[in-house]
This record gives C-alpha cells, sequence and structure tokens, in this order.
C-alpha cells in the first residue's frame, strides 16, 4: 500500500513540477515593438472588399484599400485617390485621379481600376457571377468609365445628391487582380495585407511607397508604425484584460460598465466619439393601442429619455429629437425633444380613451434590456402595463415584428453616411425596408422623393426639416438616443482618434 | 506476442467495426435532416441579418442574394442539393464568411479545437487519475476530502468565470500567460497537420512549442477543470466496488506488492466506466466550447459554430452538424474498442 502511493504522490509532484516550469517561462505577452495591435469584437468575414456588409471587415479592409474620398474626424468628405471632382450635369459626375499612386504590386493605378472597382460593386453578376452585397451602397450609380488614364466618369440614374457620402466606404483594387483579390489583397493603402488566421487576426504592414494618403489628413506619408494587427477577442472582460496586460493597444466597443475599470488604470485611456446609430423604441401603428397618436405621443412624453442617458448610459450618448443624428446632414437643431411630462401623457392617455387597462409587451434583445426596463419604469407610471420579452436571437425578433403583431420593441438603426437618406428611407417611407412600425405618411414619402432627387443641397435640407417636424407630430417610436462609441487605448499610441463611422485609421497612428 | 495480447486482438473483429461504421450512415442522414429542418424553421433570414439595421438595399437586391444562396429553391430540394453535395465531398459557400468554402473554414478551426480538447483531456487525466487512485485507496483520510472538495469545485465553477479568473491573476496580474489566439504572430510553425503542438514538435521548433504551449494552459485548464473533477470521482467510486471484490483480497493474500495490486489489479478493472465518461466528453469537447473560445479568442469550431447558427450560416451549421455527429459516433466506437482492451472478457 505504502508503495502505490507513493507512485500517486510521485505522478502529482511532478504534474506539479510540469506546470511550475511552464509558468516560469519568460512572458511574451505585450505586443511586439513596431507593433500595434487592435483588439476586435469579430473577425473579419471576408478579404474581398465588396463582398460583405460587415461593420469589423470595413475597418480592417480599409487600412489596405484607399477610396475616391474619405472622412476627416469630423466627417467632412475629403479628396483621396481622387484629386477633384465636378458635376457636369444631374446624373454625371467627374474625378480627376491622384498620379502617381502605386498598388501594393508596384502597378500603377489608373482610372481602370477605379472604373473597374466602382463596377464590380454595382454591375449585376461582376464579382465572378454574383453580385455585390455593396450594391444598395452605391444607390442609383449604373455603372462608371474611363475617360483617360486619369480620369473617371461616374454616371448615376438619376440625381443622386448623397453620392459623395457613400463614397468613402468603396476602396480601389486592381483591375488586374480581379477576383484573386478574395485571397490576397493588393490595395493602394497606408498598409499592405500579409496574412489572415481565420478566426483569430489579420496581420498588415506598412507600405513604404505609400503615396501619403489625403492632404486634408496631415502628417502625409507612409504611415508610423510597421505592423498591424486586428486580433479578434470577442468577450469585452477579455479584450479588457488583454488591454490591460499589453497584448493590444487599442480595445474598440468598450461596455459602458467596464468604463470605471479602464479610467483605473494609469495605462490606459478612454476615447469617445458620437457615434451614428439611433436607438429608440418602435412602436407597432397599425393596430390598437399605438394607431393612435395620442398615445404615441403620450409614450413620448412619459417616458425621461435624458434618465436613460445619464443613468443606463453614462451620460454617453446624445438624445435625440427624432430619429437624425444632430450630425447629420438637414439636422434641424431647432426642434425640441418632447419634454417629460407624465401629467399631460395621462391626460392624452385619457383623451385617448385609454385611460387605465393598457397592456403592452416590449421586445428587446439583451444589449437595449436595461434601457427597456427603465423605459417600462416610466410607462407603468403613467398606467401602461408594460412586459418585456427579451429575445436571444435578432433574426427571430425581427421576424416576429415584421409579422405585425408585435406591439413596442427597442432597436436601433445605423446611419453611417450621415446622410438622412440611409435611415429615414428605409424606417420611414411607406413600405420601407425597415419600416417595422407601419409608419406611413404621403407627406414624408414625398418629401424623401424630394430629397432624393435633387441636387440643390439647400432643398434638400429644407425636405428633411419639413420631414423631421412632422415625424416629430407623428410620434411613430419612442425618440430615444444617438449613443457614443467607447474605446480603451494604451497611452503610449499618440496620433489616433477615432472616427464617427467607426473606421479605425491606423495610418498616423504611433507608439511612444 | 503473449497468448494474452492475441487473445484480446480477436476480441475486436474486422466485420464488427464494419458494421458499426456502415451503422454512421442512417444516423448521419437522421441528424442532419433534422437539424435542416430545425434550423429552416427558426425564424430568421441569413440576408435578412446581414443587411440588419441598414438601409442602403432594396428588396430587389435582397431576393437577388436570396437566390444566389440558393434560398428561393423549395426546402426539400435544398436538402437534397446539400445531401448531393456532400456524397461528391462538398459542403458548399459559407453565406457568412463571404466566398469561403464551409470545407476550408471547419478545415481552418477543427485543429485549434482538437489541440485544447487534447490538451484539456491530459491536464485533467494528469489531475484526476492519481487523486481519484488516491481518495479510493485512502479514503475518508485528509487526501480523499481535498480531493472531494476540490471535485465539487470543479464540477461548480462556470468556465467564464474560471476563464476569466485565471486571465486575471496568470496574465495580468502575474503576466506568465498570454491571454488571447493560439500563438503570437510570426512564430507560427510550419503548416502540416495545423495542430500547432504537433506541427511545431515534427519540425524541432522550440520556440513556436513553448510558445503554443504557453497560449493552450489557460484555456485548456478552464476546460479540464470540470472534465477532472467527474473523471476523478467517477475514478474514485469504481475503485471503491474494484477494491471490494474477492479476487483483489486473493490477489492481496498472495502477496502481491500494494502497488501492483492497486494500478494492475483494481484500476485497469475500473476504468470501464471512466472510460466512458470520458471518450463521450472528449467528443462533446471536439464540438468545441464555445465559452472558452470566446473568452480566450481561440479560434476553434464552437465558437465558428454558435456564431454560424446566431447569422443563419446554414452551410456552415449544417457541415458542422454532420461532422459532430460523425465525431461522437467514433468516439462511441473507440470506447467501446477500449473494453476490450481493459476487459478481455468483452468481446465485440
Amino acid at each position: 500500500m505504502r508503495r502505490s502511493l507513493a507512485v500517486v504522490w510521485r505522478s502529482l509532484a511532478l504534474a506539479c513540477a510540469l506546470a511550475l516550469a511552464l509558468a516560469a517561462l519568460p512572458t511574451g505577452a505585450a505586443s511586439p515593438p513596431d507593433t500595434l495591435v487592435v483588439g476586435m469584437d469579430e473577425d473579419a468575414v471576408t478579404m474581398d472588399p465588396m463582398n460583405f456588409r460587415h461593420r469589423q471587415t470595413e475597418t480592417i479592409l480599409r487600412n489596405v484599400y484607399d477610396g475616391l474620398v474619405t472622412r476627416t474626424p469630423d466627417m467632412r468628405v475629403v479628396p483621396e485617390l481622387a484629386e477633384s471632382w465636378e458635376q457636369p450635369d444631374d446624373t454625371t459626375w467627374i474625378f480627376h485621379l491622384r498620379r502617381g499612386v502605386t498598388f501594393h504590386d508596384g502597378t500603377p493605378f489608373t482610372a481602370e481600376d477605379a472604373a473597374y472597382s466602382i463596377n464590380r460593386i454595382v454591375r449585376d453578376g461582376a464579382m465572378g457571377g454574383q453580385t455585390s452585397p455593396r450594391k444598395g451602397l452605391l444607390g442609383q450609380v449604373t455603372g462608371a468609365e474611363v475617360v483617360d488614364e486619369y480620369t473617371l466618369k461616374i454616371e448615376t440614374d438619376g440625381p443622386w445628391p448623397a453620392l459623395l457620402s457613400f463614397l468613402p466606404f468603396h476602396m480601389m483594387v486592381p483591375s488586374e487582380t480581379g477576383d484573386r483579390m478574395i485571397e490576397k489583397p493588393v490595395g493602394t493603402g497606408p498598409f499592405r495585407f500579409v496574412e489572415w488566421q481565420k478566426g483569430q487576426r489579420v496581420v498588415l504592414a506598412r507600405y513604404d511607397d505609400y503615396y501619403g494618403g489625403s492632404p486634408e489628413l496631415p502628417p502625409v506619408g507612409p504611415a508610423q508604425v510597421k505592423r498591424v494587427i486586428f486580433q479578434a477577442l470577442p468577450e469585452p472582460a477579455s479584450r479588457l484584460a488583454a488591454l490591460r496586460a499589453g497584448e493590444i493597444d487599442i480595445m474598440t466597443d468598450v461596455p459602458v460598465d467596464q468604463m470605471g475599470a479602464v479610467e483605473a488604470d494609469p495605462n490606459l485611456q478612454v476615447l469617445t466619439v458620437n457615434g451614428t446609430r439611433s436607438f429608440f423604441m418602435g412602436m407597432n401603428v397599425t393596430k390598437p393601442p399605438f394607431d393612435d397618436v395620442r398615445v404615441r405621443r403620450a409614450v413620448n412624453l412619459a417616458v425621461d429619455v435624458q434618465a436613460i442617458v445619464d443613468g443606463v448610459l453614462n451620460g454617453l450618448a446624445t438624445r435625440t429629437s427624432t430619429l437624425l443624428s444632430p450630425q447629420a446632414f438637414g439636422f434641424d437643431e431647432s426642434l425640441e425633444a418632447y419634454a417629460y411630462d407624465p401629467e399631460a401623457a395621462r391626460e392624452l392617455l385619457q383623451e385617448a380613451g385609454v385611460g387605465s387597462g393598457l397592456s403592452i409587451t416590449v421586445d428587446t434583445m439583451p444589449d437595449n434590456r436595461p434601457a427597456a426596463e427603465v423605459i417600462a419604469y416610466y410607462l407603468e407610471q403613467v398606467g401602461i402595463r408594460t412586459r418585456i420579452q427579451s429575445w436571444g436571437d435578432y433574426g427571430a425578433m425581427v421576424d416576429a415584428i415584421k409579422q405585425g403583431r408585435r406591439d413596442a420593441w427597442v432597436d436601433s438603426w445605423g446611419n453611417a453616411t450621415l446622410d438622412p437618406s440611409d435611415i429615414a428611407e428605409p424606417k420611414l417611407r411607406t413600405g420601407g425596408r425597415g419600416n417595422y412600425s407601419g409608419y406611413s405618411n404621403p407627406r414624408v414619402d414625398e418629401l424623401l422623393t424630394l430629397a432624393a432627387r435633387t441636387t440643390d443641397q439647400e432643398a434638400r435640407q429644407d425636405a428633411y426639416r419639413e420631414m423631421q417636424a412632422i415625424v416629430h407630430e407623428d410620434a411613430p417610436m419612442l425618440f430615444g438616443w444617438v449613443a457614443q462609441d467607447l474605446y480603451a487605448v494604451n497611452r503610449r499610441i499618440e496620433n489616433w482618434e477615432p472616427s464617427p463611422d467607426s473606421r479605425i485609421n491606423l495610418h498616423d497612428a504611433q507608439e511612444r | 506476442m503473449s497468448p494474452a495480447s492475441r487473445r484480446r486482438c480477436r476480441t475486436l473483429s474486422g466485420s464488427y467495426l464494419a458494421r458499426r461504421l456502415l451503422q454512421t450512415i442512417p444516423v448521419v442522414i437522421g441528424v442532419t435532416l433534422i437539424v435542416f429542418t430545425l434550423i429552416h424553421l427558426t425564424p430568421g433570414d441569413p440576408v435578412e441579418v446581414m443587411m440588419a439595421g441598414q438601409g442602403t438595399v432594396t428588396q430587389q437586391q435582397i431576393d437577388q442574394l436570396r437566390a444566389e444562396m440558393g434560398l428561393d429553391e423549395p426546402l426539400w430540394r435544398q436538402y437534397l442539393l446539400f445531401l448531393g453535395g456532400l456524397a461528391r465531398g462538398d459542403i458548399g459557400i459559407s453565406f457568412y464568411y463571404r466566398g469561403t468554402s464551409v470545407g476550408s473554414l471547419i478545415a481552418s478551426r477543427l485543429p485549434a479545437t482538437i489541440e485544447l480538447t487534447v490538451m484539456a483531456l491530459l491536464i485533467s487525466l494528469v489531475i484526476a487519475l492519481p487523486v481519484g487512485v488516491l481518495s479510493a485507496v485512502r479514503r475518508y483520510s485528509w487526501p480523499d476530502r481535498v480531493g472531494t472538495v476540490g471535485a465539487l469545485l470543479g464540477v461548480s465553477m462556470p468556465d467564464f468565470w474560471l476563464g476569466l479568473v485565471l486571465m486575471i491573476v496568470f496574465a495580468v496580474t502575474l503576466q506568465w500567460l498570454p491571454i488571447s489566439g493560439r500563438i503570437t504572430y510570426g512564430l507560427e510553425p510550419a503548416h502540416l497537420t495545423g495542430l500547432y503542438l504537433l506541427d511545431s514538435l515534427l519540425t524541432r521548433n522550440g520556440p513556436a512549442f513553448g510558445d503554443a504551449l504557453r497560449h493552450l494552459l489557460l484555456p485548456a485548464v478552464t476546460l479540464g477543470a470540470a472534465m477532472a473533477a467527474l473523471t476523478m470521482r467517477i475514478t474514485r467510486s469504481s475503485m471503491l466496488e474494484v477494491i471490494r471484490q474477492e479476487y483483489i483480497t486473493y490477489a492481496r493474500a498472495k502477496g502481491l506488492s500494494g502497488a501492483r495490486v492497486v494500478l494492475r489489479h483494481v484500476l485497469r478493472n475500473a476504468l470501464i466506466p471512466t472510460v466512458t465518461v470520458v471518450t463521450l466528453n472528449v467528443g462533446t469537447l471536439l464540438g468545441g466550447n464555445m465559452i472558452v473560445e470566446t473568452i480566450f479568442g481561440w479560434p476553434g469550431l464552437g465558437r465558428l459554430v454558435v456564431d454560424s447558427v446566431y447569422v443563419r450560416d446554414y452551410p456552415v451549421v449544417q457541415a458542422a452538424v454532420f461532422v459532430y455527429a460523425l465525431t461522437y459516433i467514433l468516439m462511441n466506437l473507440a470506447a467501446d474498442s477500449l473494453y476490450t482492451y481493459l476487459n478481455p472478457r468483452v468481446t465485440l
């Protein structure tokens, strides 16, 4: 018996010794010098710049590829691969391209590449028989053609004033590479593609012959850091741990409740930027009780949205008077958000004949559940019994809402261009793709058409302003907020700031 | 070859194996049919999910994308197309990972999961077997009590909690081990099997081996903890059962040493339930553990499949379930075969 125990003890001791020896190995957790590591919640879904609708993929690839135009951190559209542009008529755009730009394989960038890139998006079957899912991001563009080596013509089907707001998303690819870029991207951007370890990381290296990027975004020249790694780390707590351990330098999507932990660490700082995603509680206007505009206004009066912004979102959001972000084109700053007035709300409900006994269900995904609970609290205060239905799966929730039998739902909609068209068209136009409320107002439809079909920016602005006033009155949703995007950054990273369209442009970033 | 080992070989017949392998075909077809039906019955649509919250797409473009994905075909035809592709060894193109074949997606993720599973298994066995044996032979002693409490902790600690605690202690505070991924960029060994430890051993790449091992430790310990607890308790209880048998008393009376009795007569006979539990556990683990893979940014199969369910990536889910069914069946077969080795009276 003694000897049997000795065997057991010996194996245990051996296991412990092995574990200690492994643990004592030198550490290599910190990111290597000259390498900037961005910790993101998701990996890329493809390396083909025309075959996705996915924010993280765009964030990564936009460092490899440049566009005809780009945006400054304050969201102005400025030249990038195009030096200037003009509009000879309502449906034609001429772009004068930069000379002396080369792709990462050394071939020069010309109008042929630009035309190929645009056409690969807008033409049916242009991606090896498939059609680009990004086609909708070029709205009314029908095609592009070469005028001369450095002049490009883009044609639209009818006037399309929002073209410049959409162009920064589109990347210029070499016409020669064609569909092979799926495996090995070749761009003109500040970083060249090195490797994609699926599910784990995308590695990029500085392109030393970079033309310098937009002159409006100094410094102009090659990127500062030698290498960039986009590391996928889906769990926010792990991302933060990796940031604290020095394994990553920039962390995206910091949850509001982790802000304190970031701020407590002297090596880290929080950077915020106004996001472009609007949050709201949609209401089903096709059935009682929300088919009555008085009830919808009462909901807007009953809920103290500012309390949600302050309490749930730590103040890191901006309240909105309608669906539009305050940064959006045509935003009407004179329009005031509904004031918190539960007394007025009760009166309106009485007037509508739904004084008490009204009972609704609010659908939400887990992220928005805290906000939904506060909304429910305020609705209960004015006598609306509110049950919250939490969904585990967004696809299933939206499917249920689209059947038209749900009451209300807390949701959001993106507006990365900050042009009202890509949020107002789907959410507010009669029969719009995202108009789950079933809202319909002929005047709103008219105004949207007007704004979409004129290149007169003043007329567009007026149309959007009138639209905002009507929508504010019609209240097809409880108007909510635009949340800020939160990034946690190691203090040794300099010259980088987040961008409202959630791009991470690492051209100028450097390490101290 | 000794008479005993010859007898052992005879107990596992080739025709038995062939029959068992043939039986997998209807099982796998049944499983794929059930999963196919379930995932298509689940509300939500791959194109809608891709375009969720984005206004810049028309209904016509959505219909076109659905047609390109083959979603406009009737369901029965989609299923037959899937089976036909499977028979030809073509399991389709992912909806979500645009343009990537499902085969290459699974092939890129499977080695990570296998490596993690094997390491977790090793860690759990290294802890569970000695402690289980010790607990049984010295019942109610303090090592037994420590083992019992340890096992209780092991099964009670949720893996997301244990993973985060290990991470904060060993990666953030002590900075001994890394947090995310399988290996530090630039140290990857030459690609032979996709299993970094094996590849770096085969290519005699010391730094890669050390780095990959260090990346493996935290997730493997997290994953191995619950498994160790279970294995230990099973080993203990079945050892106790065997210890009371008459042939053990006889072996002792014969004057065999304590170690020889415990390891050769008790442990070997007591291992059958342990083998059952461990192999079935490994069958589950080879599907990938979504939680551990998510926490440690481990590029394994579990994360891929769960993500694919959320984005309604039907081809990936279908193919992965096919792989799961196959793995599980094979692990069952492996367990049965191991019985014949452990107990020559078992014939298959």
